[in-house]
């Protein structure tokens, strides 16, 4: 991948990404300054990254595990665990739906969450979802099952119900 | 609300921050790439690197100037000199020390693991290369009585020590010898072997004299030049002798500066550090300092991880079994969930017991019971959160033969609470189970947790059969109260 081609491809999908890692991990700051790191990784990568099949899940992947581990790093330095839900954004304000989708999402089972988020948000099939969460497909279906009917049980109980006990990753 | 599952769709929408621009963002790729291959190519990394010409050492002096590149015929003068065995002089009253005490703070001196700096990993591999390893040809580690090696990654850099100890000092000595040796056979000019085309850089080796310190001791730094141009990464190398041990201290930064003042300004640390571990080293010299020293702890020192913390009484009380027996199987592991080995929690006092319960000969509970003890202390709540990490982010693939899985939900949700001693984190999940059949449908319930106490840190799992055709049962989890009862235990004693 030369650099013009990196460009092109770092325009054309960085907004998608952060969305979809902010929708897996419940903090958009976090999930840009992540993406923004995988991309650099990216082409640190270069080579790596010109023979990944898929070079938009590399990233999303790199930048999904990034978060994990900062999210784990913050609770070494005991920062708070809560973090994941704590609005910092210096962006657009997100509308009540949204802050209670999101809140909803960080209330599900990690495994559930990233596999409602690679099937209904970014479009991939199961089988793809497998591949890239390293699940078989049959576990992918049960959590997706399982993952859709916990988060519209969460939605059906209001917001007062989704500001405790988040699980971040 | 519309359907949440449309409403994804819809984060699509709302943006934050603009992005840096992408040549910025190749502009810092391009820095960690370049970090990455100087430290390979200075030997840090099991990097493929080819030698691809020949040429003498070129080496500098940091109390003098800069070296200048030069040919391949250029004096390799001064450096660490390749210095002749001892004649085997006498050996200690009651011979060589030919095992590393336990607790031996090789560590000290490094950063605490905090949201910089990473975990400090033990390596007990006797077989472990030696670090400073030019030629990547140290056939001498078959000739080591005992190892102990730890890494701890740092921003843009690491640590890593290495502490070998041999039948004598003779051959302790030969090592040292063969460092230099190697340091001065080895080329200047490597090609780094990438795909898709390599490139030759300049490596340098600095002299920095003495550490003043043990029977025989050396500092370099290694870098590396492209265009003549310094490049910023470089590593430190300590190695030092005390009688027939041999340490290895190599630390890895982007220095920043390129002359050789700031740079040897900035290894004053690192070295002091380096120093106060060969004056620990006192314990293996010809004629020994008493243990314990200073840092030190002697292998009957109090201190020592009490086994046993949890019993079969215990066991029977708290999960309703009564065939609980202990057992013998080093083969088990530890936690299910661990990402690594529990050495990567830098632990250097480990103690394991293992419980089952067995009908009709086979496996029908299993209990996995570990106590760590820390030198130095702090580490011990790094341990624990990392421990808690591993339990939060449990993955699919756990280990060759146990793979988390089940036709309903593998995973319990992540438990959080308080013994009297300490926070305790605890989780459930199913995996397969091949001990108890390879075709069926058989699975384990594994209760795994992790307790911190004010002296040591508790790790904890009970499996139990399961069918794999149902989700994980956390009914009849034995969590909190064995966490609980461990460390109660690991405290009192």
């Amino acid at each position: 991948m030369d650099a013009e081609e990196f460009d092109d491809f770092y325009t054309a999908s960085f907004d998608r990404l952060v969305a979809q890692v902010y929708a897996m991990v419940g903090d958009r700051d976090e999930a840009q300054e992540c993406v923004q790191e995988a991309f650099v990784r990216a082409w640190s990568h270069r080579r790596q990254l010109a023979q990944a099949r898929a070079p938009e899940a590399w990233v999303r992947t790199t930048a999904y595990r990034l978060a994990v581990s900062r999210w784990r790093r913050t609770v070494l330095s005991r920062r708070s665990p809560d973090r994941a839900l704590q609005h910092r954004s210096h962006g657009v304000d997100p509308g009540p739906d949204h802050v209670a989708l999101v809140a909803a999402l960080a209330q599900l089972p990690e495994p559930q969450r990233r596999a409602i988020v690679l099937h209904h948000m970014c479009d991939l099939p199961v089988s793809a979802v497998a591949a890239e969460m390293g699940a078989p497909e049959g576990t992918i279906k049960a959590r997706l099952s399982r993952g859709r009917a916990a988060l519209l049980s969460l939605l059906d109980e209001g917001p007062s119900g989704l500001t405790e006990g988040a699980s971040h990753a | 609300m519309r359907d949440p599952l449309d409403e994804l769709k819809n984060l699509y929408g709302a943006t934050g921050e603009p992005p840096l621009p992408s040549a910025d963002v190749r502009r810092r790729g391009d820095r960690m790439r370049r970090r990455r291959m100087a430290f390979q190519a200075l030997g840090v990394a099991a990097a493929v690197v080819a030698v691809v010409s020949g040429g003498a050492l070129v080496t500098g002096d940091l109390n003098g100037s800069t070296p200048s590149p030069g040919p391949a015929t250029q004096s390799p003068s001064p450096g660490p000199q390749s210095t002749a065995p001892p004649s085997g002089g006498p050996a200690p009253p009651g011979g060589w020390l030919t095992e590393i005490p336990a607790g031996f703070a090789l560590g000290d001196g490094l950063p605490e693991p905090d949201g910089e700096a990473g975990p400090v990993k033990l390596d007990g591999d006797s077989r472990s290369p030696w670090v400073l390893d030019p030629c990547r040809e140290r056939p001498e580690v078959e000739l080591r009585a005992d190892y102990l090696g730890i890494t701890q990654r740092v921003p843009a850099g690491f640590h890593q020590r290495q502490l070998a100890v041999y039948w004598d000092d003779e051959t302790a000595a030969e090592v040292m010898a063969g460092f230099a040796e190697e340091l001065q056979r080895c080329p200047n000019q490597q090609n780094l072997d990438e795909p898709g085309g390599g490139f030759t850089e300049d490596v340098w080796t600095e002299y920095g004299g003495d550490l003043d310190s043990g029977d025989e001791s050396f500092t370099i730094v290694r870098h590396l030049e492209q265009s003549g141009m310094r490049m910023t990464p470089a590593v430190h190398y300590a190695a030092v002798r005390v009688g027939n041990a041999v340490l290895v201290s190599a630390y890895g930064a982007e220095f920043g500066a390129s002359q050789p003042e700031q740079i040897k300004q900035a290894l004053e640390g690192p070295s002091a550090a380096v120093a106060a571990i060969a004056d620990r080293m006192c314990v293996f010299a010809t004629d020994p300092c008493a243990q314990p020293v200073e840092g030190v702890d002697a292998p009957e020192a109090a201190d020592a991880v009490p086994g046993y913390v949890l019993d079969v009484e215990t066991l029977r009380d708290v999960t309703g079994l009564e065939r609980w027996q202990p057992v013998d199987d080093s083969e088990w592991g530890g936690i299910l969930c661990a990402k690594d080995s529990t050495e990567a929690l830098a632990g250097n006092r480990t103690d394991t017991s293992r419980f089952a319960v067995l009908t009709r000969g086979k496996v029908r509970a299993t209990a996995i019971v570990q106590v760590l003890g820390f030198t130095p202390s702090t580490w011990r709540s790094a341990g624990y959160e990392t421990a808690a990490g591993w339990l939060a982010s449990c993955v699919d693939t756990v280990d060759d033969s146990h793979r988390i899985v089940s036709a309903g939900e593998a995973y319990g949700p992540l438990h959080t609470g308080e013994s009297a001693h300490g926070p305790m984190s605890w989780r459930s999940v199913m995996s397969s189970a091949p001990e108890i059949c390879e075709e069926c449908d058989a699975a384990w319930n594994n209760h795994q947790g992790v307790a911190l106490t004010p002296r040591r840190l508790v790790l904890v799992q009970v499996s139990y059969a399961g069918d794999m055709q149902g989700s994980v049962d956390e009914s009849g989890s034995p969590m909190p109260e064995l966490l609980r009862a461990a460390a109660k235990a690991a405290s009192d004693r």
